[in-house]
């Protein structure tokens, strides 16, 4: 009944933040869509549409057995690479902000680097759990999901997207890390990283740019930093109690992206510390119930796609917070739930849903047997003993 | 249930998020409590806009609430530099510039940039704003103001000064009263999205203008009219460099009307030099001549040295004194103290002068004002001077008493004589009557200031005597005689100091005082003439000046004495 109930909390969790979302992108994007489409509902509508779809899948993924995906992981990862590879094609391909990120679906646009992000903890969850007796090793063990990361994540970068490959290269370590990758492997890993990532920040100049309006944010009120200041006098100018639900004042073109990248300062400065309180709250309350739902998962693989998947969540929201409170340089992440974009939502929506699926069959598994597997069914002994 | 290590590592990545999560919170509570109030003034600063809503100006009326200054609403053109396409500036130039008559090359320059706003002109004229609304070009706007209109032209000019375009009081009374004209601007608390666009739901504080006050002034638009118009007369026949002109009415000296040549219109002050401007009745300091005569008499008659009849023997036109020689332009032999003043002998005055000693000569011109302000509420009132007996010369009691070596502005000369006008009282001349609220409530009201006694009212009256036969036949000032009334006036044709040191020969002030009727005296008039040409007297320049603004005064006044025609 334990499963039973997380998967409650979990759904309960999921449709609070998606309620918060619509009434926040209702709010901040109300003005915006009149003064840009003539209709204040604009921006609600197309949310709403990619709403219904994401349910739709939510229900699909939740009632497939997640171990379909295992099976499948292979065929995923040719899949993304196949989604990353067509936004380079013409005509498939759209281009925004000197970015080709988006491929075109009938009337919408699709980012699909928001799939790879899951494909690629699919794909990792099953190979992980698959060669858990080799993991300790550098070329048969730790170098092959490596070089899935890294090719993925390289893809991602030339769109250039670094801030979702960059999520996705720290899924992925992360993956590596619960998967029982050496941490001398890992550390080798990140010193070699590093210089790497130096060298896509300081080389691009608005990256740069953003680095340093970041520490410091007045040097250039006017240019770089607008967003940031404009995002903690969102935030600051809320207060504990906020100005009250469609009070905003920085929503009216002060702040840029207040749908999406900004849509947490926006609430900060409506439902002030309480409403910024509370959605942490309900982000760790996510947190907490994926982390149960990953111990107690039947096997490794569902364990580990269970942790990736509430990782990816929750740190894409911590992200989106962190930047919007300036502790976090500036890096267009959505709000999971939360923020305006359809590519995101039916993403997670389907993620969510394979975290429920998780719960839901060992919940099955446990009606039927009544108690639990013997831990050495699972667990690598071989390495304990090490 | 996975292994210990996969526990261990599950749970380090739970809690380093977990950490993160407080991180965050840590950073919202003390952005959203901490420095809330900070951050609250930063988005103030930022959303809010306070507008002001101007003031109306108040008025400059007449002493009958003629307006003389107002302030109507009005149109002025700017634009938006930066939001001008380039490639139109020249088609916008070359659209506008008859239109709003700026030079073409000028406006080309100042629609180039990428300020946010420039003027192009200020108040536009009603045909101007239809044609620029008709023209629709891009980047450019109207802006309601209001624009200060003076609706009779030049017409006291000097008094009421101007306002720049913003509505600043520059010089006159518009300058001296800027805050009482002034008013208060109300406000208008808004907030305004990004593109400074205002948004009436969040508006608040609204709080209305205080318009400015009225100033009501003494003067009387019909004899400043007069004033004008004979003045002008003058100024132009005699070819002269200056000329002022000051009605005042003596027992309460309010001042009627004061004119000044050249003159300039306020509505075009831009165009207008600073000679123009001067208000010479009171800024400037003059050797008032012969005019000054008066008073070094009225002081011997007060002190009960002289009577009318007192004869001076004028030593046939040249007296030697203080080793000098003094003229008088017609040799006379014995004169009575009244035909002294008649026939402006220089060497009988210089005889009264000796008779009454530098000590009482200084007390009595100090009493008469001499040498001080008169304390009229304009601006730039120059004091005159009044040397103390101790730094005079051998020659300087002569002197003062031809009113030389002594200076006084054309105001301060005809308060003095006024006095004699007002039974010996000297006043504080007045042009503001009363300033008033908007909604027509006296504020202030200027009452009428003695500034004390200076000769009795008996002296007064026998001076009054005197000076009527000045205007009669054998005085100077004949020519302002006026059939059936009785006038009291003096002449005086004063030497102008020359650049070059000393007294000139060819540069005079023509000037005559006078005042009517004598018995009860409604009206005095001082005429001034700067450097007339050719001729220079004061009796052959100014006095007919007089009689005709008088003339015409005691027809608008219908001051008719009926006894005094009979007499006649």
């Amino acid at each position: 009944m334990q499963i039973n109930y997380l998967k409650t909390i979990l759904i309960f969790l999921v449709a609070v933040l998606l309620g918060v979302g619509l009434m926040m992108i209702y709010s901040s994007s109300t003005i915006y869509a009149l003064d840009k489409y003539g209709d204040s509902y604009f921006f609600l509508k197309r949310q709403l549409l990619w709403l219904g779809a994401g349910i739709v899948l939510f229900f699909l993924t939740a009632r497939t057995d997640y171990h379909w995906l295992q099976k499948k992981s292979r065929l995923m990862l040719i899949l993304g690479v196949i989604l990353l590879v067509a936004v380079f094609i013409p005509g498939l391909g759209r281009s925004g902000g000197g970015a080709r990120r988006w491929l075109r679906l009938g009337g919408f646009g699709f980012q699909p680097s928001e799939l790879v992000k899951y494909l690629v903890i699919v794909y990792l969850a099953d190979l992980l759990s698959r060669r858990q007796k080799t993991i300790d090793r550098f070329f048969s063990g730790f170098l092959p999901p490596l070089l899935v990361i890294g090719g993925l994540s390289g893809l991602i970068v030339i769109q250039p997207d670094l801030g979702s490959a960059l999520i996705l290269v720290v899924i992925g370590i992360l993956m590596l890390y619960l998967g029982g990758a050496r941490l001398a492997h890992l550390g080798l890993l990140c010193l070699t990283a590093l210089p790497a990532l130096t060298l896509l920040i300081t080389r691009v100049g608005y990256r740069k740019r953003r680095i340093l309006a970041f520490i410091n944010p007045w040097a250039d009120p006017r240019g770089i930093g607008f967003q940031i200041i404009q995002s903690l006098i969102a935030l600051g100018s809320g207060g504990p109690t906020g100005l009250g639900l469609g009070e905003s004042r920085q929503k009216l073109f002060y702040l840029p992206a207040a749908t999406t990248d900004f849509i947490f300062s926006i609430l900060g400065e409506e439902l002030g510390f309480a409403g910024t309180g509370l959605v942490i709250i309900l982000i760790v309350g996510l947190l907490i119930v994926g982390f149960a739902i990953a111990r107690r998962a039947d096997d490794l693989f569902g364990s580990l796609l269970a942790q990736g998947i509430t990782a990816m969540l929750v740190l894409q929201a911590m992200i989106n917070m962190g930047v919007s409170a300036g502790i976090l340089p500036t890096k267009g992440l959505p709000f999971p739930f939360v923020s305006y974009g359809g590519s995101n939502l039916i993403v997670s929506f389907l993620a969510v849903g394979i975290l429920v699926n998780i719960a839901t069959y060992q919940e099955r598994e446990c009606r039927y047997s009544r108690r639990r597997a013997p831990d050495y069914i699972f667990s690598p002994e071989k390495k304990e003993l090490k | 249930m996975l292994g210990r290590t996969y526990n261990n590592r599950s749970w380090l990545v739970f809690s380093v998020f977990i950490c993160f999560s407080a991180i965050i919170l840590t950073r919202l509570f003390s952005l959203q409590c901490l420095q809330h109030s900070n951050y609250r003034l930063s988005a103030r600063n930022q959303h809010q806009s306070t507008n002001y809503i101007p003031p109306q100006r108040g008025g400059i009326l007449d002493c009958r609430g003629n307006i003389l200054a107002a302030s109507i609403p009005s149109f002025s053109l700017y634009c938006v530099p930066r939001e001008i396409p380039a490639d139109r500036i020249a088609d916008i130039a070359t659209a506008l510039a008859p239109v709003i008559e700026v030079d073409e090359t000028e406006l080309r320059e100042r629609l180039t940039g990428s300020g946010w706003f420039v003027w192009l002109k200020r108040h536009l004229s009603a045909t101007a704003v239809r044609e620029i609304k008709q023209l629709d070009l891009p980047g450019l706007a109207l802006k309601q103001e209001m624009k200060r209109v003076y609706p009779k032209g030049s017409l006291l000019s000097q008094v009421l000064g101007f306002t720049d375009p913003d509505g600043n009081g520059l010089e006159g009374m518009e300058w001296k009263f800027d805050r009482q004209l002034r008013g208060h601007p109300g406000w208008l608390v808004t907030e305004k999205d990004s593109k400074q666009r205002e948004i009436s739901w969040f508006r608040s504080n609204n709080v209305a203008p205080i318009d400015g006050c009225n100033l009501f002034l003494t003067i009387d638009e019909v004899i400043q009219a007069i004033a004008e118009e004979e003045l002008d007369k003058v100024f132009k026949e005699y070819e002269a460099k200056g000329a002022s002109l000051v009605v005042m009415e003596p027992s309460t000296g309010r001042i009627l009307a004061l004119a000044n040549r050249p003159t300039y219109d306020p509505n075009r002050y831009t165009q207008s030099e600073a000679e123009e401007r001067r208000n010479r009745v009171v800024a400037d300091q003059l050797e008032p001549g012969s005019t000054f005569k008066v008073f070094p008499a009225a002081a011997a008659l007060e002190a009960g040295l002289v009577a009318s009849d007192t004869e001076f023997y004028c030593e046939d036109g040249s007296f030697q004194i203080g080793g000098r020689l003094l003229r008088d332009s017609h040799p006379h032999g014995v004169l009575r103290f009244d035909e002294i003043l008649q026939k402006s002998s220089n060497i009988g005055m210089a005889k009264v002068g000796m008779i009454l000693g530098r000590g009482e000569l200084y007390r009595f011109l100090r009493n008469f004002g001499i040498g001080r302000r008169t304390g009229i509420e304009l601006p730039g009132e120059a004091s005159g001077c009044l040397h103390e007996p101790r730094s005079w010369s051998k020659l300087s009691l002569r002197s003062i008493t031809m009113g030389h070596e002594v200076s006084t502005t054309p105001l301060g000369l005809l308060t003095a004589f006024s006095a004699l006008g007002n039974g010996g009282v000297l006043l504080q001349p007045r042009i503001l009557d009363r300033i008033e609220s908007p909604s027509g409530e006296v504020i202030y009201r200027y009452l009428r200031k003695e500034k004390g006694r200076v000769v009795s009212e008996d002296t007064a009256r026998k001076m009054l005597e005197i000076l009527r036969k000045v205007v009669m036949a054998g005085g100077t000032g004949r020519r302002a005689f006026i059939p059936g009334f009785q006038v009291a006036g003096k002449t005086g044709t004063a030497q102008k100091l020359d650049p070059g040191g000393g007294y000139s020969h060819s540069l005079y002030y023509a000037l005559f005082m006078g005042l009517f009727p004598a018995a009860h005296p409604r009206v005095a008039i001082l005429v001034v003439v700067d450097e007339p040409h050719p001729y220079y007297y004061g009796g052959v320049v100014s006095a007919p000046v007089f009689k005709e603004v008088a003339e015409r005064i005691i027809r608008y006044l219908d001051l008719e004495a009926p006894e005094e025609i009979k007499r006649s």
